[in-house]
């Protein structure tokens, strides 16, 4: 190989190599170049993120953990001008000495940096400090990073003054709404029973208003006030009630009670709205429920009359019924589900949640239509609740509601049955018929019947009735007791009561009407029809047991002869609403017994003399009398005229009026003079309330003649007199306020007619005596004596009683002077008595 | 095998053979490249291992002892190139402990694509090293080479004796080092 060859070989080479190398370094390049701009696109990023981020940050490098950078943001936060500035700050120069727990920065800090550096990282709270001095709250997040093979932290500091602020002003916004929520309900609680007395005022005084004589229209506006008074006391005292919920004071006061009277006498007051709107009301215990519990009797009653109010309220036909079950029992508690079932207007399905929700009822529209506050229910929720129960409801729009819970109550004396007389043992198997249109109804008097033994048989209607009877009868197996429905389509209860009276051949049987309250007139129609007995709904046990027990008694006892009605009055109160005639010349006698009468609910029409009350014996009246309260001693006609003219006419016929004498005499021998002139029996003056009811229930119940001596009145009388010598006797205090029974407004009442009335009786018994005449003088002395013996005061009855005594001897010696003295002892009795009317009325 | 290898293996015949040869070698030997070699490119290692056969051929010397000198021969060049490896370091030990870490990472980076040998070390005594060298190649002659040069470039001494060998069945080549100390302290 040539020189030449050799250099032109070896340049070839070096110019192709340095072909082959400029494309590599083109390529190289690119990549290069290319790699470059993706680096610094993530670095420029990472930088933004760095530089422009609100959050501090820095790096810490150890040993000395020194700034060694930091961000734009840090310098803003710490109030550094320039990084170096603040790079050039110790980490101690930007806390404050001692962090909120009370420990030393510096020592702090080195543990926060150890954690970080141990675990990678650690996020905790710290107080910074800013270049000026300010301290500011702050998390920390520091995070250990790796790079080159050397390890230092970063650290991200947050300012949190902002959300700490905002924080705290929540914590005191919570505290003050919390704080005026109580003060809002406190304030209802408070204001409510403010408002509570003076309603009381407005009641208690509307009712004595209508006590006055008023005119149709003056009595219609007091009424519609009494009524709207007593709504609005309803509406504070469901306000109070759930004030006090709401506040957090409602407690509950347990007493030991008969669950089932107290079911009874609750749905007794409820019984009156339902029957006027025609609707059933029921309610069944069956046998297993324990009668006699532990537990807020008053709470049940407020929780039943709310459910059972509603039921009615939103119910316009068919019935409402409340069951009672027993759902766990255990030695000392039972636990009971109240179901209160009606046939109303039901509610939708997506308002069921809503009910028990205060001031909601199904909609605002029902709430107009139907009134009330709407908080009834939550009360009572929060009520059960305190029982330790439960409140539920199923509903179907027009088909019914059923409102259910559930409470726990105390038993006494460990679980105890309703206990069914021994008596009961001789009527097993009695067969008995019910006939009632209502199946609710039909169930539950059958399955009541059924527990005692009896043998029920139900008919929904009374031609069912008939047939079953006269099935009974043609088996030889007739009832012996029929309980019928007043109200029933088709035939009712009286048309059928008067059919099988009068069916030929059937064997005869007693029996029971059911009315809804206050059907006037029914009472009388039962007599008429020879019912015996007649007990308005709803029905409880313990009344139709004991309604039951008392018919076949006196039945045993008066042989087959019906007996007297027997009502649930008389089986529950003694009483059943009667019509009076009260016969009595004396304003002070009188007003006293009518409002005792009218107390009991009877309804008293009044007479000034016995002529007077002949006339309206014989006047016709839609309703008429049961009974008369005779005053023996009248001006026209005395008590004893009266009586003697009214049996005359009575004569020969089945009709017999109750007649009960009002003596002035309690003395041995008035009774037989009484009974002896067409009386029924007697009560003597001043009328004490037992002894008058114990008479109207003897004679309305018609005791067998030769029944016990009315022990009652003699023992009571004997009791008045005794204690007069010993006591002050211008005014027997204590047993002046027995009599009254605390009633204060109607001893103010009495107290005011007689300084009304008493001056022109004193100066009649005067001016008798100045003239000499005897009889008057015996009269007005009479007339006075009655009167001044309502207040029990001893030396002016024993004056009074004096002068008529001698007056009716003819006696006038000393008139003008023992007339002087009554006069003086009368005026010490009204300044007495209107000081003991101070005392108690306030 | 890197293009720097191939230039450096040019030098080496250029060196001991002259100008004429390395031509007529390169335009004679039918190698499988047909263009120049350059530094970054990749070659196949047939191509190196018939450039070494013209080389033993041309000097009359067994492959071994060819490789050896070539790796001699390399150290110098390498070190002017790349002073960054080396020049850290003051004793040949200190330098040959990082040999396996800077071919596996560095040179990679340098050379796209380099198949760098592997090397595990041991350090029976202050003075000793065992080197276990491990490569598909098993170039063990071109590492004693290497060695020596180091050897030379540090002035220190190195004992060596190969106690194990991949052409002779190891698993691995295994150099035991020794180093003397430097000529000229007492
Ligand atoms: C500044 C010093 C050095 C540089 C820059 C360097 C660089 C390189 C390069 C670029 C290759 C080619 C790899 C390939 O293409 O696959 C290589 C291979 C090699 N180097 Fe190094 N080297 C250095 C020092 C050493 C030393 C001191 C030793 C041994 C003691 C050594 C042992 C080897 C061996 C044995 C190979 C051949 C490839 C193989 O066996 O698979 N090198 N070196």
């Amino acid at each position: 190989m040539t020189t030449s060859e050799l250099l032109e070989q070896r340049l070839a080479r070096t110019q192709r190599k340095v072909e082959i190398l400029e494309a590599l370094i083109e390529d190289r390049t690119r990549d290069v170049y290319l790699a470059q701009q993706v680096l610094r696109a993530s670095e420029e990023m990472f930088r933004g993120l760095f530089e422009s981020s609100r959050d501090a940050i820095m790096t810490l490098e150890p040993p000395t953990w020194e700034y060694t950078s930091a961000n734009p943001a840090t310098l803003t936060m710490f109030g550094a001008r320039t990084i170096d500035e603040f790079v050039a700050l110790q980490l101690r120069q930007v806390s404050p000495l001692i962090q909120p727990d009370g420990r030393a920065s510096a020592e702090k800090a080195g543990e926060m940096i150890g954690h970080a550096m141990r675990e990678g990282f650690h996020f905790f709270e710290w107080t910074h400090r800013r270049i000026t001095g300010e301290v500011f709250p702050t998390t920390v997040l520091l995070t250990r990073v790796e790079l080159a093979g050397k390890q230092f932290l970063q650290a991200t500091v947050r300012d949190i003054t902002e959300s700490k602020r905002v924080e705290q002003e929540l914590i005191l916004a919570r505290t003050a709404a919390e704080e005026a929520s109580r003060a809002k309900s406190e304030f209802l609680a408070n204001m409510s029973h403010e408002i509570r007395t003076p309603m009381n005022g407005v009641l208690g005084m509307t009712e004595l208003l209508l006590d006055t004589p008023l005119s149709r229209e003056q009595g219609e506006y007091a009424r519609a006030v009494k009524s709207s008074a007593e709504a609005l006391l309803g509406v504070i005292n469901d306000i109070l009630d759930f004030s006090k919920i709401e506040a957090q004071r409602i407690d509950l006061d347990p007493i030991d009670f008969h669950l089932r009277d107290c079911l009874h006498e609750l749905l007794q007051t409820l019984a009156s709205r339902a029957g006027d709107k025609g609707l059933e009301l029921a309610f069944h215990v069956p046998a297993d429920v324990p009668d006699r519990v532990v537990g807020d009797a008053g709470r049940l009653r407020q929780i039943l009359v709310n459910l059972v109010g509603n039921a009615i309220k939103f119910t316009a036909h068919g019935e409402v019924v409340v069951t009672v079950t027993k759902e766990q029992e255990s030695e000392d508690e039972v636990f009971l589900r109240f179901d209160v079932t009606d046939t109303g207007i039901g509610i939708p399905a997506d308002k069921l949640g809503k009910v028990f929700e205060a001031f909601s009822q199904a909609d605002a529209s029902t709430t107009r239509r139907y009134g009330g506050t709407g908080l009834g229910l939550t009360i009572s929720k929060r009520l059960i609740e305190l029982m330790g129960g439960e409140i539920g409801l199923e509903s179907e729009v027009g088909r019914g509601s059923t409102f259910h819970f559930t409470a726990r109550f105390g038993l006494r004396e460990g679980p105890v049955r309703l206990s069914i007389p021994a008596r009961l043992d001789s009527l097993q198997g009695l067969p008995v018929l019910v006939v009632d249109d209502n199946g609710t109804n039909r169930r539950i008097l059958s399955e009541m019947l059924r527990n005692w033994g009896f043998r029920p048989t139900v008919a929904e209607d009374a031609d069912r009735a008939l047939e079953a009877l006269a099935q009974a009868n043609a088996d030889g197996d007739a009832f012996r007791l029929v309980l019928l429905d007043a109200n029933m389509p088709g035939m009712d209860g009286f048309e059928l009561a008067e059919r099988i009276r009068t069916t030929p051949g059937a064997a005869p049987c007693l029996m029971m009407m059911l009315t809804s309250a206050g059907r006037r007139g029914d009472a009388a129609r039962c007599r008429e029809l020879g019912i015996a007995v007649y007990l308005t709904k709803p029905i409880s046990q313990s009344s139709l047991l004991d309604a039951t027990m008392t018919l076949f008694g006196a039945q045993d006892a008066a042989g087959t002869a019906p007996p007297a009605l027997v009502t649930r009055h008389s089986l529950r109160e003694g009483q059943r609403a009667l019509k009076v005639l009260l016969a009595e010349d004396n304003e002070v006698n009188q007003r006293y017994a009518s409002r005792l009468l009218e107390r009991r609910g009877h309804e008293v029409v009044v007479a000034f003399d016995g002529r007077q009350a002949l006339a309206q014996l014989d006047a016709p009246a839609a309703r008429p009398f049961d009974l008369v309260l005779m005053d023996v001693q009248m001006p026209e006609m005395d008590g004893f005229e009266a009586t003697a003219a009214l049996r005359a006419r009575e004569a020969g016929s089945s009709r017999h009026m109750p007649v009960i004498a009002l003596t002035a005499h309690a003395m041995k021998g008035d009774r037989e003079r009484c009974l002896a002139g067409g009386f029924d029996d007697y009560v003597s003056k001043p009328v004490q309330p037992d002894a008058l009811f114990d008479a109207i229930d003897r004679v309305v119940r018609l005791r067998p003649a030769d029944g016990p001596e009315p022990a009652g009145v003699v023992a009571l009388s004997a009791q008045s007199r005794s204690s007069h010598p010993g006591d002050d006797d211008v005014l027997d205090r204590a047993s002046l306020l027995a009599r009254f029974d605390g009633d204060g407004d109607l001893l103010a009442e009495l107290a005011d007619l007689f300084r009304a009335s008493a001056p022109a009786l004193v100066a009649e018994v005067r001016n008798a005596a100045a003239r000499g005449d005897a009889p008057g003088l015996t009269r007005a002395a009479h007339t006075l004596r009655g009167m001044v013996g309502n207040f029990g005061a001893p030396r002016a009855v024993g004056l009074a009683q004096d002068i008529e005594d001698r007056g009716r001897e003819g006696n006038l010696a000393d008139a003008e002077a023992r007339a002087a003295d009554l006069e003086r002892a009368v005026s010490r009795l009204a300044a007495r008595l209107e000081a003991l009317v101070a005392e108690v009325v306030p | 095998m890197k293009g720097i290898i191939f230039n450096l293996l040019e030098d080496f015949i250029v060196e001991n053979l002259g100008d004429e040869a390395l031509e007529e070698i390169l335009a004679g030997t039918g190698l499988r490249t047909t263009e120049p070699f350059v530094g970054p490119g990749s070659y196949p290692d047939e191509d190196l291992m018939a450039l070494v056969a013209q080389v033993v051929e041309r000097m009359g010397i067994p492959t071994d002892e060819a490789l050896r000198a070539f790796g001699r021969f390399c150290i110098p060049p390498l070190v002017r190139r790349f002073p960054g490896f080396v020049t850290p370091h003051s004793h040949p030990k200190d330098f040959l402990l990082t040999v396996d870490a800077f071919h596996s990472t560095e040179i990679n980076k340098l050379f796209e694509g380099a198949q760098c040998p592997r090397f595990h070390y041991e350090s029976p005594a202050p003075d000793r090293l065992i080197m276990r060298y491990e490569s598909e190649r098993r170039l063990c002659a071109l590492v004693e080479g290497l060695l020596e040069g180091v050897a030379t470039h540090f002035d220190v001494p190195i004992r060596h004796s190969q106690t194990a060998c991949m052409l002779h069945g190891d698993p691995a080549c295994v150099f035991d080092l020794t180093f003397l100390p430097p000529p000229g302290t007492p």
